[in-house]
This record gives C-alpha cells, structure tokens and sequence, in this order.
C-alpha cells in the first residue's frame, strides 16, 4: 500500500515537473518568436505609417523607388525560375545517378551557403568585370555585366541557388525510384516520368522550396550590393534602394526607408500567403500522403 | 510467350551478381525464382525488365532478342514488393497510366480506357475503389492495382518481385490463392522472385532455386523437395539435419558408429556430407529395432511436435524430428525419454557433386553400441 502511495507521489511529481518546463519552454519560445520575429515585422509597419500616409506614398510613389520595385521583381522573374530548373537537375542528378564527383557537386550547390554574399558579389565583378577575366572580351561585344542588370540576376542566381536542390535531395532520396521504374516498364518516355510521376511526386517541397528561393531572391543585399553599382533608378532593388534612402540623410529618410522595407514585408507576407493558399486549396491530398516503408 | 535466357552474368565491381545462368519458360508457365537475398534472383529479373543491363548473356522471346528492347517498349509486367503506386492518381488512374502514356496512335480512346480499367479492377476485384487513392487502400489491396496496373499493358511477361513480401501472412496466403488463379486463366507466362519457399512450392510450375548467382537445380516443386541436387538446395527447402559422415570400406560412418546399407561401389572413401529430413527419423513401433536415443527436447510446432534427438554412437550431433503431437502425447515423449528411431532415407553427397539417396538398413544399436544386428522388422520387409 505503502509503495502505491509513494509510486503514484512519484508519478504526480514527475507529472508536475513535466508540465512546468514544457510551460516554460512554451513561454521562452513564445518571448523569442514576439521579440526576434513578430516584434521587428510590427516595426517595420509602425515606422514606415509613423509620419503618415502622406510620407508613405511618397515615399513609395518615388520614380527611383518604383523602378526599384520593378528591378526587384524582374530579377526574381528571372532567377527564381533559372534556380527552380538547376535545382531540379541537381537533385535529379543527385539522387538518381552514381558518378564520379558526386560529393563534389553536393558541397557545390551547398557553396552559397557558406561563402558570404559579398565574396560571391567580389568573384562576378573579378570575372566579368571591366578589370575583370571575361571584361575585354565582354566590353568587346558591348554586353555589360557587372554595375547591369545580368550581373544582378547572376548575383541573385548565386545566393539562392541552393534552397530548391536542399529541399528536393532528402525527399528523392527517401522517395527512392520504384515509381519511375513502374513507369518506364509501362511504356512511359522520359518526359512523361518527368512530369507524370516525378514533379507531382516531389511538387510540396518544390513549392516550399521556390518560395524560399524567391524570398531570398528578392531581400538578398549583400551580393546584389557589390555587383550592383548603386545607381539610383537604374540598378538599385529594393533592398539596396531602402539602404541608400535609410542613409540619405533628409528629414523623413527614416520613415521613408521603412515605408520602402513595409514593401518587401508585404511582398513576404504575400509569399506565405500563397503558400497557406496552396496547402488550403489541395488540402484534400496532402492529407493522404504516401505511408513509405 | 516463351523466353529463354543464355548465360547471363552481371557482376558489380567484384561482386558477381550473375553467373551465367542459362533458363528457358514455356509459354503461359509460372516459374518461381528462389533464393536467400544476394543470389541474384533479382538482379535477373530487372535485367529481364530492362532496368539493368546484363555484362553478357542473351535473352530472347519468341526468337526475339529481348535485350535490344528498351525498357519501355519491351511490354513486361513489374510488379514491386512495395508496390510503387503512384500516390497522386487514383486507382483507376493508376491503372490506366500504361494506356495514356501511349504515342497517340496507339493510344485507345478514353472510353476505351475506360471500360479497360472497370474490367481490370472486376478482374482484381477493386471495382469499388476506383476512386480512392493508394493510401486510403490496404497493403493486399495495393498489390492488387499493382498487378491491374501491369496488366493493363497487355504484357507478353509478368514479373513479380517478392509481391507479397510486404504483407502480412493471411493476406499473403489468401493472394497467393487468388495470384495462381488469375495466373492460370490468363495463360500469361509469369516469373515470380520470392525468399519465401512455401511461396514458391506452392505457386510455381517449376522452382529454380538460386545461390551466390548461379542456379543450383531447377524442377518441379515435388523435385525440389524430395529430390535436392545440391547439399545448399537441401538445406534451403524445408527443415534438413546435416552430418559430417565418412565413408570407409564401403560403409557409412556417423561419428562412431558404421550404418549398414547399400552404397554405390564406385565412391571413393572420405568425407560426405549427409542430410536427413525430420520427417525421415520415424518412432520404431513399440518392441520394433531401430537407433536407441534420448529426446533432448520437445517443441511445439502448431499440429506437429519438433523433437530434439540425440543418437547413441553418434554423440555430440542433435538432429531434429517432426512427429504428430498425437504420437508424441501416446508415447509420453519429455526431454528425456528414451526412445528408439529409425532414420528412413539419408542423401549423401561426396566431392565432386556425386549423390546419393540411401536407405540405411534398420538395425539395433541401443544396448550393443554399434554392433550390427538384424532384427525381425528388417526380415518382414526384405
């Protein structure tokens, strides 16, 4: 009797100590998410309505801000897609193929992870640069890399480049390829195992990933900034344009900057909404998916 | 159709996966491909496939060279252990994927397809589940559109690699059934690749059993069991118990202990391996000869009892009995007893891949250790 007495004291205490420091856990994750996170995106919000609507506009309605917006969007059009086909590729070639160099190519794409963008910016300018390797040869047939818009995408492609092949790798290669085999002894050709059997097979983390390519796309600075030469309404993002007003030094740079940041905010905001939108719409089948042995 | 295959060998770096192996399958024949994993049986069905690529051999069907076909065009049914269902299409689209990946031309028309794939799931009777998608189906069923999906091709071969591997062991049993049926109906020629020997006994026309690439005996599942080729056939197919024997002055030795009976004249003295099935050591009738012995243990097995022996003379050796637990229960049978047995048929294999099946002479060895006495049992038989 005694021994059930002092067991269940024991399970009760331990219940106990279980809940307050999973309630603990809760709140300082809570502290961390409202301070780190929540808190600076209100911020930006609070600062960049902080003089008022009429600033705002302005601000946004500027000649160079708008073409920073559209400079912005241009270069994710282009190396979102661009980084959506390589990283198809890479995790393809990752996953279904044995060859020489593999472990090579695995720590390549994970390369802009580890180099910091302002080296990434530096080697595009040492390469194609007017100084640069290919500068004569360039300047020769009058294309302009570097301080234009290709050295932007090419900077832009670089940074986020890995998230689309990180994301698809540890899928493909828990997804194996039975269904690509079952296909191929169906009668399908490659392109139809492709788009039939494989992209549907591995489209929520190829979504995921695009997202997350797109959302570095458009806020990356740091390479953007070196390649980019700072030309107000020519070669100026977004990000770069909200450092340059951020540092302009006149009476409502401040509110103006954070009016120019609110933007890339929403363009966010946006991005996961898609997103929400998406898993909403399909819900349906991303709540049966495969059980894998 | 009928395939025959001729010295296939695929090896991976120094691993040899195949060794020249050489099989022919009628036409509408079930064969089944058994072996321990690592012997290749499914290495030569992917190569049959066309997922692998043999380093030589050839494999023709009808007089057609198979391995110029690429994987697509070969029209060969794969049916995977794990099903290799697509998760995003619903049965019926899974089942139709075959016909609607077709270059136009071949390609029937969507009622056609239709009424194809409402006809395949009757067949596999999964008419109901049409429209639900492989996850919401039991493993039994998936294996099900598996094999509707295969079929749905028209295939001149169906292969099965381990198709019930993954399931539990009723729905096995109650598919296998249905499998050797459907099979039979269609007259397809079929291959199937399973570990499992009860699988294969019971499936297949004949039983080619496999090992470390090379094919050890092929035959009918009767000749498989009763009449392994090879000491590895013997061990792998049912229960066996081995001895190291010895031949010397043209008898049979077991440990200390010489057992009479006929040996072919021509063996050589030395070592033989000897294997002995447990439902080959029988219970000499009450005051009948036999090998006395003592039960070492007894284990239940469903309706028979495995019995653990150990034989006078050749001490040091267990050898395993299957006896009805009925029998086992008259006789009071404990870790123990003594008992005395009578072992009916040994096969011997020399070096050199001679073999033998041999029929020890019934005899006394309880009380004289040995010495070869004829009892009255072994007058009323000869």
């Amino acid at each position: 009797m005694v021994a059930v007495i002092a067991s269940h004291a024991i399970h009760r205490s331990r219940g106990l100590g279980v809940s307050v420091g999973r309630g603990v856990l809760i709140v300082l994750a809570l502290l961390c998410v409202a301070g780190l996170l929540l808190l600076p995106l209100i911020a930006v919000f609070v600062e960049a309505l902080g003089k008022g609507w009429q600033v705002f506009a302005t601000a946004i309605s500027d000649p160079d801000a708008r073409t920073a917006v559209r400079l912005t969007l241009t270069v994710a059009a282009i190396a979102v897609p661009a980084n959506m086909v390589f990283g198809l590729a890479a995790a393809w070639l990752m996953t279904h193929y044995e060859f020489r160099g593999k472990q090579l190519l695995g720590a390549l794409i994970d390369l802009p992870f580890s180099v910091s963008p302002v080296v990434a910016g530096l080697v595009y300018v040492l390469v194609y640069g007017v100084h640069g390797w290919f500068g004569d040869w360039l300047d020769a047939h009058g294309v302009r890399v570097i301080f234009a818009v290709p050295g932007l995408v090419l900077a832009t492609i670089f940074v986020a480049f890995p998230f689309v092949a990180r994301e698809l790798i540890p899928l493909m290669q828990a997804q194996g390829n039975e269904e690509e085999h079952a296909a191929r002894t169906l009668g399908a050709n490659g392109w139809q195992i492709f788009f039939r059997v494989t992209l549907p097979k591995v489209r929520w983390a190829l979504l995921y990933g695009v997202l997350l390519c797109n959302a570095r796309s458009m806020g990356e600075f740091g390479a953007v900034s070196v390649v980019s030469g700072h030309l107000p309404g020519l070669t100026n993002t977004l990000p770069l344009q909200v450092d340059q007003v951020y540092n302009g030094g006149s009476d409502s740079a401040i509110a103006a900057a954070f009016a120019l940041a609110s933007l890339l905010a929403l363009l966010t905001l946006l991005t996961l909404l898609i997103k929400r939108l998406v898993e909403w719409r399909h819900g349906g089948e991303l709540a049966h998916p495969v059980r894998r042995h | 159709m009928s395939i025959s295959i001729q010295g296939l060998t695929r090896r991976y770096g120094a691993f040899s996966a195949l060794e020249g192996v050489s099989l022919d399958i009628a036409k509408g024949e079930f064969v089944a491909l058994l072996g321990p994993s690592g012997s290749g049986k499914s290495t030569l069905l992917r190569i049959l496939a066309g997922l692998d690529d043999p380093d030589q051999g050839s494999v023709q069907r009808d007089g057609e060279d198979l391995l110029a076909l690429e994987a697509q065009h070969r029209r060969v049914g794969l049916v995977f252990q794990h099903y290799a269902l697509f998760a995003h299409m619903t049965v019926s689209e899974n089942v139709a994927f075959g016909l609607r990946v077709r270059p136009r031309r071949q390609r029937p028309s969507r009622r056609e397809i239709a009424k194809r794939v409402e006809e395949l799931l009757r067949r596999v009777q999964l008419e109901d589940m049409a429209r639900r998608y492989p996850a919401q189906l039991s493993g039994g069923q998936r294996q099900r559109v598996a094999l509707a999906r295969a079929l749905a091709v028209e295939p001149s071969l169906l292969l099965l690699d381990e198709p019930f591997g993954a399931l539990d062991a009723q729905v096995r049993v109650t598919l296998r059934g249905w499998l050797r049926d459907l099979q039979r109906s269609l007259g397809l020629t079929t291959l199937l690749v399973t570990h499992d020997q009860e699988e294969a006994l019971e499936l297949a026309d004949r039983v080619v059993v496999m090992n470390q690439g090379r094919i050890e005996q092929i035959g009918t599942p009767a000749e498989i069991y009763r009449e392994p080729a090879t000491p590895f056939v013997y061990g792998f197919i049912g229960r066996a118990n081995r001895f190291d024997g010895r031949i010397e002055n043209n008898r049979l030795w077991l440990g200390t202990h010489a057992v009479p009976g006929e040996l072919p004249a021509t063996w050589a003295p030395g070592a033989v391996s000897v294997w002995l099935r447990p439902e080959h050591v029988t219970l000499a009738p009450r005051g009948g000869t036999g090998w006395a012995g003592q039960v070492l243990r007894v284990v239940q097995a469903g309706s028979a009892v495995r019995v653990g022996l150990q034989l006078q003379g050749c001490e040091g050796i267990e050898i395993e009995a299957e006896w009805s637990a009925d029998e086992v229960g008259r006789r009071a049978l404990v870790s123990g007893s003594a008992v005395t047995v009578q072992l009916r048929e040994l096969t011997l294999f020399h070096a050199g891949g001679l073999r033998h099946v041999f029929h020890p002479h019934q005899e006394d060895c309880g009380a004289n250790g040995g010495a070869v006495d004829i009892g009255p049992w072994l007058h009323r038989r000869g």
